[in-house]
């Protein structure tokens, strides 16, 4: 193993490889920061320029990509509250307020330190426990998946402020979007209306952009002439101390934990792990109702988590072939382009370019910090400008993306439906992102629950049938009691209510 | 003497006339660069053979060719767009059969039908097949058969999706077997892929060659192809039997095509034939196809029609059957 890890790090140091994972990462960066593209999408345009390459130069320029967006997608999150990839959508809760306080450059720069230390820490579980990662990735069943899709659910709580009634309103909300299209099972019609284009459901991404793109820009309007003065007074670089880094050490961990092992399970995605993350680190915070705020944890535990998942989705990539998410699914299929047959005996068959591609998502790492350092002045200049312009260029950034999900403009209306709903829910008090929490997690809940019953003849103690389940449901029953706990204790001292408006 | 002379200036006019005529029947297509709508997701099988397609098209052509991923609704959305694009041979559609004639057997009221297209051919055959991991110590498919029927009820067939052509292919398999085992509809080839790996399925129903490099390895073994494997580059499992030879009367294979709007003139159809047909002599085509597991092939437009008028009749019947009687 470390040989050959020696042998991958001489391969990336080769010049041309180096420069194109740099650029590849600049790349990944830039559209990361802009809402609406996303990795996949710069991977897909990237594709046919691989083609004359051989495969790890080819690899290592979409590793740069993958590893740069995972940052990028932060920087509109925290200056703009529109963030720049689902992945970092998390990071606007906390990003955002920082950004209000004055503490732009201090936001963007927990969010560097959490992103590269967390893809480090996650690079190195990666690598340090293939073998045993492998074999989550290959043994986790739809019962054990679905149970990590529930516990995710019950994170809602951590984003609502305020009523926990609208929150699982909203909840529930997101589960109803999540319906839309064919059933996973049967395939029978639920709410198409008789369109072709609802049977795959509504396009999460193009939704996202609504939520957090277009919804944004709406009820932002009002700062229209405004030049964003509170995010300008501090564009310098304010890197966080080291001891205050040391202080963090739980948010990356926790970060890097759940960024590493969901993202090894294919089937929950990057998305979803950062807001499972950032519910944990709140839960285990002394001070939890800092969150929403401006808690420099609330940014480190996401940016943390989603670089994380870079190595976590690379383990069932390389070990088994078997896509994470929707950038390592195109890169599986440029190995086949390069003649590369990805699946359990790639390691054998090729261990140089698997080592290869493992070097070079450390030194991506690397790059991004480097990279995103000197970049992170002009980006806040860029985005600290007048809305007046800024806003056109969301709206046309939010549109192209939304387009480019399905490469159709039904997407395009569906971003623009969200985003109205987005921000009617907004000015009703409604926390939206509990809805993109139930259009995350359902079809991960429902589709798992249903072909674990399928799978055990519908016998419900399937969920229980081993250690893990157990210890899920065991997490989710303490965790459901708490929340009823702290819901009538937090109702009995006037600070939220357990069913109504509170505040 | 003289005969033959005449005979050979014969044989040329009639040579010179036929070149010529077969010119006429060609029309240059007016674009500078071809869209070629690929209804799924980018990384796909469909969309690998369609970039490696692209490129060999391009050659050909002399034209840009670029993939345009159209997907949803199984690819329904993605055809939908193309056959309502301009007539022109500008925009193209490349899919695969069993999944355009699947869907359509689950959703008749789809606004798409095959009356609305024209064949160009097809170029790239891969058929369906029934694997199990090594490790469920199925000997073939007549042992899977005898155990099924020995254990109603227990036994699994994974499938990549719960409309599609591996569900027309399961619910074949059971139906007309006389079988009682659980369909489980996977929410993909790759989820479907993982259970078979980590030995969660008795068996699945996926497009060859899918899992091939697992098969080499001795992991998986297939134990049944809906078409004929003969032309798979894994010489071992060329003799893998047929439903048909089984018989199960039903034919199932991702015969990747080329299609048209119907009202596309017969000479642009002519000229994306001839580019078409050429692509498949593409060296560097076949060695593509030969990675990916099988050479490309070609299947002239009439006959393309003709099967998958044949194979959505029988996928219909298996449906009302077997899946819609469920």
């Amino acid at each position: 193993m470390i040989e050959g890890l020696i042998g991958g790090f001489g391969d990336v140091f080769q010049p041309v490889n180096l420069l194109l994972l740099f650029l590849g990462t600049a790349l990944g960066i830039l559209v990361g920061a802009l809402p609406g593209l996303s990795s996949p999408m710069a991977i897909v345009i990237l594709l046919p320029l691989t083609y004359t390459m051989a495969a790890l130069p080819a690899l290592l320029t979409m590793i740069g990509v993958y590893v740069g967006t995972k940052l990028g997608g932060s920087f509109s999150a925290i200056l703009l509250r529109t963030p720049g990839t689902p992945a970092g959508a998390c990071t606007a809760l906390d990003g955002h307020p920082m950004a209000e306080r004055g503490e732009a450059g201090l936001a963007i720069g927990y969010a560097i330190f959490g992103s590269t230390i967390g893809g480090v820490f996650g690079w190195i579980i990666a690598v340090a426990f293939i073998p045993a990662l492998a074999s989550i990735a290959l043994d986790s069943s739809n019962a054990d998946i679905a149970l990590v899709g529930v516990m995710g659910l019950l994170m809602v709580s951590s984003f609502v402020r305020g009523s926990t009634l609208k929150g699982l309103i909203g909840v529930l909300l997101g589960l109803l979007v999540s319906t839309v299209g064919l059933d996973p099972v049967d395939s029978t019609s639920r709410y198409t209306f008789g369109h072709a284009d609802l049977m795959s459901g509504i396009p999460f991404a193009a939704a996202l952009t609504g939520f957090f793109g277009i919804a944004v820009v709406l009820s932002d309007l009002r700062l229209i002439g405004l030049r964003t003065e509170k995010v300008a007074t501090d564009v310098n670089m304010a890197l966080p101390r080291i001891g205050d880094m040391l202080k963090r050490w739980k948010a990356v961990v926790v970060g890097g934990l759940f960024g590493t092992g969901i993202g090894a399970v294919p089937g929950v995605g990057a998305e979803g792990a950062t807001w499972i993350a950032y519910g944990t680190i709140k839960r285990q915070s002394k001070n939890p109702d800092a969150f929403g705020t401006g808690e420099p944890d609330g940014i480190v535990t996401p940016e943390a988590t989603n670089n994380a998942t870079t190595g976590g989705t690379m383990v069932p990539m390389l070990t088994l072939g078997i896509p994470g998410d929707g950038s390592t699914a195109i890169m599986l299929g440029a190995l086949v382009l390069h003649g590369i047959e990805p699946g359990v005996m790639l390691f054998q068959s090729n261990s140089d370019l698997v080592y290869g591609i493992l070097a070079g998502l450390l030194i991506a790492t690397v790059f991004m910090f480097l990279i995103a350092w000197r970049a992170t002045k002009p980006f806040i200049y860029v985005l600290q400008q007048d809305r007046s312009w800024l806003f056109p260029f969301v709206l046309l950034f939010a549109t192209i993306g939304a387009f480019a999900t399905v490469n159709n403009i039904y997407a395009v209306y569906i971003a623009i439906f969200f985003g109205i709903v987005g921000y009617v829910l907004e000015t009703r008090g409604f926390p939206v992102v509990t809805v993109v929490l139930g259009i995350i997690l359902g079809p991960v809940v429902e589709s798992n629950i249903r072909l674990a019953l399928v799978l055990s003849a519908n016998d419900w103690t399937t969920f229980v049938a081993t250690w893990p389940r157990q210890l899920l449901v065991g997490l989710i029953a303490i965790v459901l009691a708490w929340e009823i706990y702290s819901g009538f204790r937090d109702a009995a001292h006037g600070r939220r209510s357990a069913i109504g408006v509170s505040e | 003497m003289w005969s033959t002379t005449k005979a050979l200036a014969a044989g040329m006019a009639a040579a010179t006339l036929l070149v010529a005529g077969a010119g006429s029947a060609l029309a240059a297509i007016e674009c500078d660069t071809i869209r070629m709508i690929v209804p799924w997701k980018a990384g796909g099988g469909t969309d690998r053979i369609g970039r490696g397609l692209a490129v060999a098209l391009e050659k050909q052509s002399g034209k840009s060719v670029i993939v345009d991923n159209i997907s949803g609704a199984s690819s329904a959305t993605g055809s939908i767009k193309a056959m309502k694009a301009k007539p022109n041979g500008c925009t193209v559609l490349m899919n695969g059969s069993t999944e355009m004639i699947a869907f359509m057997t689950f959703k008749r009221n789809l606004p798409f039908k095959l009356s609305q297209m024209k064949f160009i051919g097809a170029f790239f055959n891969t058929p369906t097949w029934m694997l199990s991991n090594r490790k469920r110590g199925y000997a073939s498919f007549k042992d899977f058969l005898a155990k099924a029927k020995a254990n109603p009820g227990k036994l699994t067939i994974g499938t990549g999706g719960a409309a599609g052509a591996h569900m027309i292919m399961a619910a074949a398999i059971k139906g007309l077997a006389g079988i009682d085992v659980r369909i489980v509809p996977y929410s993909g080839g790759a989820d479907l892929k993982k259970a078979i790996l980590a030995n969660q399925v008795d068996t699945g129903v996926i497009h060859s060659p899918v899992l091939l490099k697992e098969v080499r390895a001795g992991l998986v073994d297939v134990l049944a192809t809906g078409a004929p494997l003969d032309k798979i580059e894994f010489a071992p499992v060329r003799n893998t039997p047929t439903l048909t030879s089984m018989n199960m009367p039903i034919s199932v294979a991702a015969v990747r095509g080329m299609f048209v709007p119907k009202a596309t003139p017969d000479a642009v159809v002519g000229q994306l034939t001839a580019w078409l047909e050429g692509s498949t002599r593409d060296p560097d085509f076949i060695a593509f196809g030969k990675k990916f597991g099988f050479p490309p092939v070609w299947i002239p437009g009439a006959q393309f029609e003709k099967d998958m008028r044949r194979d959505i009749a029988a996928f219909r019947e298996i449906y009302d059957k077997y899946i819609k009687a469920k």
